[in-house]
């Protein structure tokens, strides 16, 4: 890491260009609120939650998009709405509640009783006409204009997901062509069933987060069970290839099992390989059943709100809510579908001892992450991201910080850094 | 684990069963805040279930916890991790059990529940309560001994902190 | 019905047409509309959240909570949407003399 003069209130990226991240887009404040209006309020697509959640009418389930609390209802129809869960009158929360349902198909303020629609709309409050002689709302109040923000919402293969923006791209068009496959390949209108929630809270800034998931560099050496237990190699079939412009960025591992049991040339190199570690209960690292007929795990980001993986069968979304400039909070939603029988639910909730907020392969990433914020709060260093050269372009391989590269070309675009 | 010999395991409110029970409750939380990680298995029996799970998880009886095994075997594998493989700060974690109660007994099994906090003192930070909850388990007495059929950690907390490494 | 399941509730006097006005009768909260003409009553109490019908607002054949503004037909008691999800009770009405009276049953 090099110190460098320049201060934060110049934003001025390093020369070199990507090759360069200056710490400062970790600790200071003006940068996560305009983080904030360029991505999660602008013209992504964010994740809600899943449609199995909310299954009957009246039905409701909190959710975040960054600091900003929302809840995502169903009506009477079966329309899914995404609104803010602020009321139009004074900015009280609608309810305080995970999940649950409203009664009567209206969502009622604990205030001073503002009554709205499924939708979000007001339909009226106390004593709006007035009472026993005394005036009411004003003639010129207009309920429109007065409802519950409400989002632009989209559903695929039930996932929900919402935007405030009138401009941002349809959801297919937001995802891309590349990761749509593999979205689909999950989402594939089989019904879904929530497994169970892992929420973590995490005192550092979220690009820590999302770096890290664009880092496969680090996984064999920070997460030693991975390579440990066989799980990866560096000789492995591992594709990390950034999309739309670096915005997204997809992985697809071919799994191998007669690959996992080899020494090579390759293999020796890497010093943590061992196979003095056995494991009591090998299933944890074994296949259960190849479902998706193509011996791959997957994982794929859809910036700025989640990762959504497959590793054997354990399915989850990793939903990323920045908290302030120096919290941010994820969330672990497995899921699994309706016709799994026993024992593939069992197997995806063994593997999800995998991942998740104690997970063998992923317990590491944000104890790393969140010990380096005090320096990055002290310090204004430039962090060097050459491994695997200084270009963009798709790795075939865990060492390589190309995505990271990628990413940040496209965040210095739309930022305007 | 039960180094007294309980002789009626019938009635519930039996103070001498009790006793024995919160002895076993807290032989078990010192045996982790020893780190004496390779005796932890030995409070479970062969086919034992742990998990350590939200409220929210559990109170909807959805299946998937932080941590979750199936059998001693999966407990031995998160030992293994925990001591040879996972990177983490160095800390102190000391536990505390109390309100350990007797809901039922069938048979040679006790269903029981504890309260319990994990705090956590950092190597160059203050010490924090981690984690809190309760304790939700079958305990299986046979031979003289209590053993964890079944023990679900149940944490009230909304989210856990940075990242969950202490079994509790 | 009875004589004695009749209860005077309201001078007739009391209730223009268009109007509406909560009162007692029996032990019970009960609202009287009149419409066109005809009086109608029902319990005053919303089946919603329990407020007065009476202290809403009234047009036509329908009343409106002045709560939450749940609607009800005050000539069969019918709920006409979100947020009611029970029918409020109706009353027979008829006129003697100068007097409306209801019958509880």
């Amino acid at each position: 890491m090099l110190e460098t003069s320049s201060t934060p209130n110049t934003y001025k990226w390093p020369t070199e260009g990507v090759t360069r991240i200056p710490s400062w887009i970790y600790s200071d404040q003006e940068i996560f609120r305009r983080e904030l209006e360029t991505f999660h309020y602008g013209e992504s697509w964010n994740y809600i939650g899943l449609e199995c959640e909310i299954p009957t009418a009246g039905s409701f389930k909190r959710s975040w998009i960054g600091p900003r609390c929302v809840l995502a209802t169903r009506d009477a129809n079966g329309q899914v709405h995404v609104v803010e869960n602020r009321c139009a009158h004074r900015d009280s929360q609608l309810t305080w509640k995970e999940s649950g349902q409203f009664d009567s198909q209206v969502m009622i303020c604990p205030y001073h009783n503002w009554t709205y629609d499924l939708a979000g709309n007001l339909k009226t409050m106390p004593f709006f006409r007035g009472c026993a002689g005394n005036p009411g709302m004003p003639a010129d109040f207009d309920r429109k204009k007065n409802s519950l923000k409400q989002l632009r919402v989209a559903t695929r293969g039930g996932t929900i997901w919402a935007t405030y923006s009138e401009r941002a791209p349809d959801f297919v068009d937001f995802v891309g062509p590349e990761i749509l496959p593999w979205f689909d390949r999950l989402f594939n209108g089989k019904p879904l069933k929530l497994l169970g929630i892992a929420r973590q809270i995490v005192p550092c800034n979220w690009k820590f987060y999302t770096d890290n998931t664009h880092d496969g560099y680090h996984a064999a050496l920070l997460h030693t069970f991975i390579p440990k237990f066989g799980l990866w190699r560096p000789d492995g079939d591992y594709h990390q290839i950034p999309t739309e412009n670096g915005r997204h960025v997809l992985y697809r591992i071919g799994y191998s099992k007669e690959l996992q049991n080899t020494r090579n040339e390759v293999t020796k190199e890497l010093r943590v390989l061992e196979s003095d570690f056995k494991l009591a209960d090998p299933s944890v690292v074994t296949q259960h059943k190849d479902e998706f007929g193509d011996m791959h795990n997957s994982a794929f980001q859809i910036f700025p709100s989640t990762v959504v993986q497959q590793f054997f069968s354990s399915l989850t979304v990793r939903h990323i809510v920045p908290k302030s400039a120096i919290s941010h909070e994820i969330s672990w939603n497995f899921f699994g579908y309706e016709d799994d029988d026993a024992e593939m639910t069992k197997a995806r909730v063994r593997h999800s001892n995998l991942v998740g907020p104690s997970g063998f392969i992923s317990a590491e990433d944000t104890e790393i992450i969140a010990q380096i914020q005090p320096a990055v709060n002290e310090y204004h260093s430039n962090h060097v991201i050459e491994m695997g050269g200084k270009g963009t372009e798709a790795a075939h391989t865990m060492i390589s910080e190309s995505a990271i590269r990628a990413f940040y070309d496209f965040y210095r675009t739309e930022m305007r850094l | 684990m039960g180094n007294r010999t309980v002789n009626k395991l019938s009635i519930q409110s039996d103070p001498e069963l009790q006793s024995a029970l919160l002895q076993f409750y807290e032989q078990y939380t010192t045996c982790l805040d020893d780190v004496d990680f390779d005796r932890w298995p030995t409070f479970f029996t062969p086919d034992a279930k742990y998990q350590i799970t939200s409220r929210e998880n559990f109170a909807r009886g959805l299946p998937i916890a932080a941590m979750s095994c199936d059998g001693v075997g999966m407990i031995k594998d998160r030992v293994t991790a925990l001591v040879k493989v996972l990177v983490y700060e160095p800390r102190i974690w000391r536990r505390y059990v109390s309100s350990v109660r007797i809901d039922a007994i069938e048979g040679d099994i006790i269903r029981s529940r504890g309260n319990f906090l994990l705090f956590e003192s950092m190597m160059d930070r203050e010490p924090q309560l981690n984690m809190l909850g309760e304790y939700v388990d079958k305990v299986l007495y046979r031979d003289g001994l209590f053993r964890f059929k079944e023990r679900s950690c149940v944490y009230d907390n909304y989210r856990i902190q940075t990242t969950l490494f202490a079994p509790v | 019905m009875s004589t004695a399941g009749w209860i005077p509730v309201a001078a007739t006097s009391e209730v223009g047409a268009g109007t509406m006005v909560g009162t007692q009768g029996g032990g019970q909260s009960i609202a009287l509309f009149n419409v066109d003409g005809t009086y109608y009553a029902t319990s005053n109490i919303c089946t919603h959240q329990f407020a007065h019908l009476s202290d809403g607002w009234f047009e036509g054949c329908m009343v409106e909570c002045p709560l939450h503004a749940g609607q009800f037909d005050v000539r069969t008691g019918k709920g006409l949407g979100p947020p009611i999800t029970s029918d409020v009770r109706t009353f027979p009405v008829r006129v003697v003399g100068d007097m409306i009276e209801v019958y509880l049953g």
